[in-house]
Formats: C-alpha cells, structure tokens, sequence
C-alpha cells in the first residue's frame, strides 16, 4: 500500500514538474529547440490519438496519417484561400477528420489484426492519391505553401513568434491531452481495453463493441486531424508527405516505443523518436537506421515500451530470485487458499 | 403456467454445409436447472453460443421470457437477463481482478457510451466492486492482473463479472472443466447455492456436476435431441444409455467411489 501510494506521488511530482518545464521552456530555450519542442507536442497529440486505437482497443492502425492530412488540408485550404481565423480552421479540421473517420469506419472496422493494417493502409493510400492528383485544390506534390502563423494577439510583440506559436501550440494539446486522459479514464476506456483482451468476451457482459469501436476511431480521427492542422500551422505547408503512410508507421512507432495502451508511452516515444531525428541528423544523414536499431532493442527488451521500463525491471529481478511459478491448485477457503493467494500476490 | 425462461422452437444451425445442430426444440421453466449433455461433437456449446447469440441460427425461434430475442445480437441478449460463461474463462486477461467486475458493472451506466463518467470518480461503483469482491473471496486478488491467477480464480472472477450483472437466465458451458478433482464438490455447493430466481442452463462432461446438481437433464446427439428428462429417467433410458452414458456413467461411478 506504502509503495502504491508513493508512487502515486511521485507521478503527480513529475506531472506538475513536466508542466512547469513547459509554461517556462521559452525563457530557456534558443528558436530551434523551441520549434523542436513544439513539434514535439504535435506529434505528441498524434501519437496520443493513434494510441487510443492501437494500445487501448487494439486496433493497428497504419492509416493514421489520413486524419493527420486531412485536418492539414483542411487547415491549409481554409487559412490560405478563405483566410479563416484559427480556432474556426481547427474546429473544421476535428470535424473533418470525424466525417472521413465516420465514413470509413464501417468499412475498415469490419476486420481486425493485420486486415485492419491493411485496409487502414488502403484508405490512406486512396487519399494520398487524390491529394496527389487533384492538382487544382491540393496543389499536388507542391502541395499548399504559404500559411500563414497565427499567433496569440497580447503576446505579440512581447515574446518571439516560435514563442507565441509554441504557447498556443501548448494550450491546444493541453487541452486534448486532458481530453484523452478523461477518455482513457472513462468507463468509455476500461471498455476499450477490454475489446483490446477480448472482444467477444466484451459484447458477452453486454457492450456494444461494434458501435464502441466506431465511436474510438471517430474520436481518434478528430485529434489526429487536430494534431495535423496544427501541424500545417506550424510548418506554413501542407504537401502529400503529411498524408503519406510513412508518417502513420512514424506515429505507430512512437506508439510502440514509448508504450502501447500507456497514457504517457506515445509522448515519450514521440520525444525520442523526434529528437533522435535532429540530434542524429546532426551527424548524419542516416538517422532512421539508428531509430531502426533503436526499436528492434526496444521490442526484444522492453518490448511493452519505455514507460513500462520500472515494471519490467521488476520482473526480471523476480525472474532472478526463480520465485515459485507454480500455483498449486484452490480450495474453497482455507488456509492453503491463503497461501496460494499470498503467493500469487508475491509473483505479480 | 408461468412463461418459460428458454424455449427453443425447431432451431437449426448449419455452418459450411454442415449441420451442427437440427431441429432442436426444448422448453425450460424459470429456476430450473437444465443439463445439456452429450458426447464430444454433439453440438453443445454451439447449442449455448446460439441461444447467447453469438451464432445466429440458420432456421428456428429462440425465446427468453416469452421474448423472441433470435434476430437480436448477443449484447442485447444481456438486456433480458440472459448471461453466459465460458470454456475457457471469459475474462480480461491483461485487466485487474477489479477492473474485469468493474467492467461488468459499469455497463451502460454513463451516458455517450461510458464517455460520460470516470471509473475512479463513481464511489457508488466502486463500492459495489469491492462488496462483489468480497463476496466471491477475491478481495486478496484484487489488484493482481487476471493472467497471473490460477485457472480456478479466473473462473471466479468470471463468475463474480457475470452475476454483478444479475443474470435471470445463466448459460454455464462447462464450469468444472479444468478443476481439480478435489475442487469439484466444493464447486457443485456453490452452484447448488444459486438463488432459486435464476434459471440455469448448463453444459458439463462432469456427470458428478450434472446428476447432483440438475432438474432435468438433456441428451444431445450428432446435433439433435436423443432424450429429455429427470435425472432418474435419463439413467433409465436404454438409448441414452447406448449412445453415452455407458462410457461415462462407470466414470462416474468410479469418481464418486
């Protein structure tokens, strides 16, 4: 109990720690590791919204970056053209990315495993195709160049432009952070990872897991496209690369990395996957190779991912003391019921 | 007569051309408890997974409580009180022994699909959980994930899961599989403690389990109906006799010794 409590602390600790480094992260850091920073945060947000489909009901989505480039395009479209305010542009973005979520739903949900990789796969494919050819609206590989930053009107002036886009960028996830935390947290959530365990057993107690799992991916679909208008804000560009499946394969590295079905796991693997990126860039061109390594030791040694790095020491270290594993067989109260019961308490 | 609690008119299944189950009608009276018996492949799990909805059936009528609940999914068979367990235990393997009877508990509580609420927050569930905890002598296990139980646990959570949702009609599809043989008559206590207001229907290969413990007993063969009766007259039935319980009854006999 000691123990539960303390860390429970510790985490708290560390959450408000985390916060202040953030609201302070201007007054420390020069541009470039601000605007690193605040990529970070996007994709923190996407990695975020994937997680909701891979690690808590299961669903291996490679198609994510459909959500991420829709909420970019439609960002793009609406600033550049129509010269639509921020939150206007955002809030049609969430919507945008629920609609594509809503209308391929039903057909991408109606398999699991690798066909729902695959089908995800597909359908972003499909809209890479048709960002890539409708050269009148998407501006084909060109893409859409030009956005214009917005910024947050009293700070103007005050702090830099990356310090002002990063503060806004800050509230935005924030707020969706905190969103996705009461989701995960929801007996929405618990339903969820029992759809990830068994998905049948699920619908036995009586849930509806078709309309459950429509429902997660729709609202994955808002954030992911959340993240990407964001995401077009920052770069002042939308372009086919923001919708390609090598971004969802990024996101479901990071997913993975960092933890699979853990609410912190894919912010983690976001900022490791990120800075891995620009800190080996650096030196050299071949970053990706040592991201490669990177994950292939992360899945043979941890792999539940980084965040589940205390636990796993924890077993390995009972694994060392060659524990009894063998759970001898229950009896209706009584005392060997104890002992089994103590033993089982003492294994896990 | 009171509405029965199952009754299956003329149900068939077939799957891939091949018919797993034909033409099978029986009636069962709310509290009773009905066994289903038979040999390997006669049908009877299938049997439950089409009256729990998890298969639907090919020709036939499946009503609960006088409801025909055929054409409905199996989530929504939960709505008229109808509950199953399974084989192998239907619970969360990666979830906490809490967690797998708070999910069952929290069924269709918060508005938006449970989106509405936080576990943590509704003290009201959480009390029930830890009343339903004790209850089934699982309080020390609460916290531990249901992987790390033994199978004997796992099967109560399952059971634990199930009846926090109050069942009226409870499908058991071999619950004393994968007991030990010294567990066994602790387990037919239990389930002869079952309130009276609960229909049971279960599958078992145990014949301890079915003739100490059922009203009526129903024998399945190659997907149809051999014999419908008491205990005592199924005992009696030459045919039965032939077709199963030969085998199995020296089991018994010899287990019971």
């Amino acid at each position: 109990m000691k123990a539960t409590a303390l860390s429970k602390h510790w985490r708290t600790v560390a959450v408000a720690a985390l916060a202040v480094f953030l609201l302070v992260a201007p007054a420390l850091l020069p541009t470039y590791p601000l605007s690193v920073l605040t990529e970070i945060l996007i994709f923190t947000l996407f990695a975020m919204s994937l997680n909701l489909l891979l690690g808590y009901a299961g669903l291996p989505s490679l198609g994510h970056s459909a959500f991420f480039g829709t909420g970019g395009y439609a960002v793009g479209l609406l600033a550049k053209y129509y010269g639509v305010p921020m939150a206007a542009a955002l809030l049609i973005a969430i919507i945008a990315g629920i609609i594509v979520a809503l209308v391929t739903g039903p057909f991408v949900l109606r398999t699991h495993g690798a066909y729902f990789l695959i089908l995800t796969l597909s359908l972003t494919q499909v809209l890479f195709g048709v960002v890539w050819l409708w050269r009148d609206v998407t501006g084909g590989d060109d893409g859409l160049p030009g956005i214009p930053t917005p910024k947050i009107p009293f700070l103007v002036g005050r702090i830099s432009d990356t310090a002002n886009f990063y503060y806004l960028a800050l509230l935005i996830v924030g707020l969706a952070t905190a969103a996705i935390a009461w989701i995960v947290r929801s007996p929405f959530g618990l339903a969820l990872v029992g759809i990830r365990e068994n998905e049948r057993y699920l619908e036995g107690l009586g849930y509806p897991t078709w309309r459950l799992k429509y429902v997660a991916y729709a609202i994955a679909g808002g954030f992911g496209a959340l993240a990407g208008g964001l995401f077009a804000y920052f770069k002042g560009f939308v372009g086919p690369g923001q919708i390609s499946w090598l971004l969802a394969g990024e996101g479901m590295i990071m997913v993975i990395l960092g933890g699979a079905g853990t609410f912190w796991g894919p912010a983690v693997g976001a900022l490791l996957v990120l800075l891995l990126r620009y800190e080996v860039s650096a030196f050299t061109q071949r970053w990706v190779m040592i991201l490669g390594i990177v994950f292939i030791l992360n899945v043979l040694l941890l792999p539940q991912g980084i965040v589940r790095l205390p636990q796993r020491i924890r077993e390995i270290r009972a694994r060392l003391r060659r524990e009894t594993t063998l759970v001898p067989p229950i009896r209706e109260a009584s005392a060997s019921t104890e002992r089994s019961v103590e033993r089982v308490v003492e294994r896990s | 007569m009171a509405t029965p609690a199952l009754q299956l008119e003329h149900v068939s299944k077939v799957i891939g051309g091949l018919t797993i189950l034909e033409d099978i009608s029986l009636t069962v009276q709310p509290g009773e408890r009905r066994a289903v018996i038979g040999p390997n492949g006669a049908g009877k799990t299938t049997l439950l997974n089409v009256i729990a909805g998890f298969l639907p059936a090919t020709r036939g009528r499946v009503l609960v409580f006088g409801r025909d609940v055929t054409r409905l999914p199996a989530h929504r068979r939960v709505d008229v009180g109808l509950l199953k367990t399974n084989q192998q235990p239907a619970v969360f393997q990666e979830l906490t022994t809490r967690q797998n009877v708070l999910l069952a508990l929290l069924r269709g509580r918060h508005p938006l699909l449970g989106l509405g609420g936080l576990v943590e927050r509704d003290r009201e569930i959480q009390r029930q959980a830890e009343r339903v905890l004790e209850e089934w002598g699982l309080l020390d296990v609460a916290d531990v994930e249901v992987k790390h139980l033994p199978h004997g646990y796992q099967r109560r959570v399952e059971l634990a899961a199930r009846f926090a949702l109050r069942p009226k009609l409870l499908l058991l599809d071999e619950p004393a599989a994968g007991l030990a043989v010294d567990e066994i008559p602790a387990f037919i206590e239990r389930l002869k403690q079952l309130p009276r207001d609960m229909t049971i229907v279960l599958v078992e290969h145990s014949m301890r389990v079915v003739f100490s413990f059922a009203d009526r007993i129903t024998v399945l063969h190659h997907g149809a109906v051999l014999a419908d009766g008491t205990p005592e007259e199924i005992q009696a039935n030459e045919e039965v006799q032939a077709a199963y319980l030969a085998g199995a009854m020296r089991g018994r006999d010899a287990g019971a010794a």
